[in-house]
């Protein structure tokens, strides 16, 4: 049986809890706000860039630039985006196990998948499994730009042009509200249009050349849908974080409450005792 | 008055400009262009320079950096890395970033560092265009 003692220190401790979590999802709060900024303007650009390189990839010719190509795919690269931290709820926890479905899947078509990761978390839960890692990139959610989304290109691209692999995909979660992520698995190379329009086969013009246009455009799209990919990453990380923290707090105040019922009633209980005892002891002296 | 057609400006920041316009023209790698509404498709490269389009009579003017541009048979899609209007440039501070800018280009080595020189210069040509708007 818990002591008043043990209860009072209970309810400090967990008041305490309570406070961090608070100030965690005020912090988060904040950070949403600039995130969610961040990916709401770079939307259309990647949106429009989007429409474009794809109207430009069912026009053109496939062997014109190796991004457009489509292989067979003997090995896949994956790209992992989590977060760094945790308490996050399940953020990091459903990519995990998407990104192992996502393994088992191409292994049953016989494709052996790599990753690389971007956020420590996914880093530290592949280290340990089959899978082999080609690159990683650590802490860096707090500063996510487009360098570095740069550099994760650089690195996939290398692996994709050299024909080591064939395929890259790109695994994250996605922005849609301060509640609710959406985990969003893309294909990122080869740029194979959704839908090959030969019908609308019109006049078109490039200047200065179809070849130029796709060699610096292709690098470019497939940066931009990675850094969008970053964005909707760190958007969804403090949208998840906020709204664990702000269920940590609410279960805090409930745990709160009950600790405080239970203390009043044990309070009173061994008041009603002594009180007891000391009647009884009168009583006894009386008689 | 002229038909019109939608012409659309986005940077990775924001959408600069969304609307329907009779007329624009943007600086392209190969010259300047004009799109009236049933232009032949196109997609160019755009350098940095002034991009402007008519409506109503009236030109509006942008400061833009480099991207690229979709022209299709209704509507213009310009993506670029930057874009300012007159009204946000300040004509002190763009004269003192292009000062600076070309102060760093002339030293700059175009052998030892190609790309950063591009980008250099880029940011140059980005500044005059900045410059020149501001001036009037």
């Amino acid at each position: 049986m818990a002591s008043l003692r043990d209860i009072r220190k209970r309810i400090a401790s967990v008041k305490n809890t309570q406070k961090i979590t608070n100030a965690m999802k005020m912090v988060s709060a904040a950070k949403l706000r600039r995130a969610e900024e961040a990916i709401k303007s770079a939307r259309p650009f990647a949106d429009k860039m989007r429409a474009v390189l794809m109207s430009l990839a069912s026009r053109a010719n496939p062997a014109a630039h190796p991004m457009l190509e489509a292989r067979p795919v003997e090995k896949a690269l994956l790209i992992l985006i989590t977060a760094d931290r945790g308490l996050c709820g399940a953020f990091n926890t459903n990519l995990h196990r998407r990104s192992e479905a996502f393994v088992r899947e191409m292994k049953e078509k016989g494709v052996q998948v790599h990753m690389i990761n971007v956020g420590r978390k996914g880093n530290d839960y592949f280290r340990r499994r089959q899978v082999p890692i080609v690159d990683r990139f650590i802490n860096v959610m707090n500063s996510v730009n487009n360098e570095l989304a740069g550099q994760v290109v650089a690195v996939a691209a290398e692996q994709f042009m050299s024909g080591e692999f064939q395929e890259v995909y790109v695994l994250y979660n996605s922005f849609r509200t301060a509640v609710s992520q959406i985990i969003t698995l893309k294909r990122l190379l080869p740029v194979v249009p959704d839908e090959p329009d030969t019908a609308r086969q019109l006049e078109y013009l490039y200047e200065p050349s179809e070849e130029e246009l796709l060699a610096s455009l292709l690098p470019r799209y497939v940066q931009n849908q990675v850094f969008t990919g970053l964005l909707d990453s760190v958007a969804s990380e403090h949208g998840a974080r906020m709204s664990a923290m702000e269920a940590a707090t609410t279960n805090a105040e409930e745990m709160i409450y009950k600790l405080t019922l239970k203390l009043n009633r044990l309070r009173q209980e061994s008041i009603t005792t002594e009180l007891m005892e000391i009647v009884g002891g009168a009583e006894a002296l009386k008689g | 008055m002229a038909e019109k057609f939608n012409a659309v400006l986005v940077t990775p920041k924001k959408v600069v400009l969304d609307k329907e316009v009779e007329e624009v023209i943007a600086p392209g790698i190969v010259g300047e262009f004009g799109v009236l509404i049933g232009h032949t498709p196109m997609l160019t490269f755009i350098k940095p320079g002034i991009f402007s389009y008519l409506e109503n009579d009236k030109f509006t003017k942008f400061a833009v950096g480099a991207g690229f541009c979709e022209v299709l048979k209704d509507s213009v899609s310009v993506l670029v890395d930057e874009a300012y209007t007159g009204e946000e440039i300040d004509p002190k501070e763009a004269e003192a970033e292009l000062a600076a800018l070309q102060q760093q280009l002339s030293q700059a080595d175009s052998a030892a560092d190609p790309k950063g020189f591009e980008q250099l210069t880029n940011k140059v040509k980005v500044a005059q265009a900045k410059v020149s708007l501001a001036g009037g």
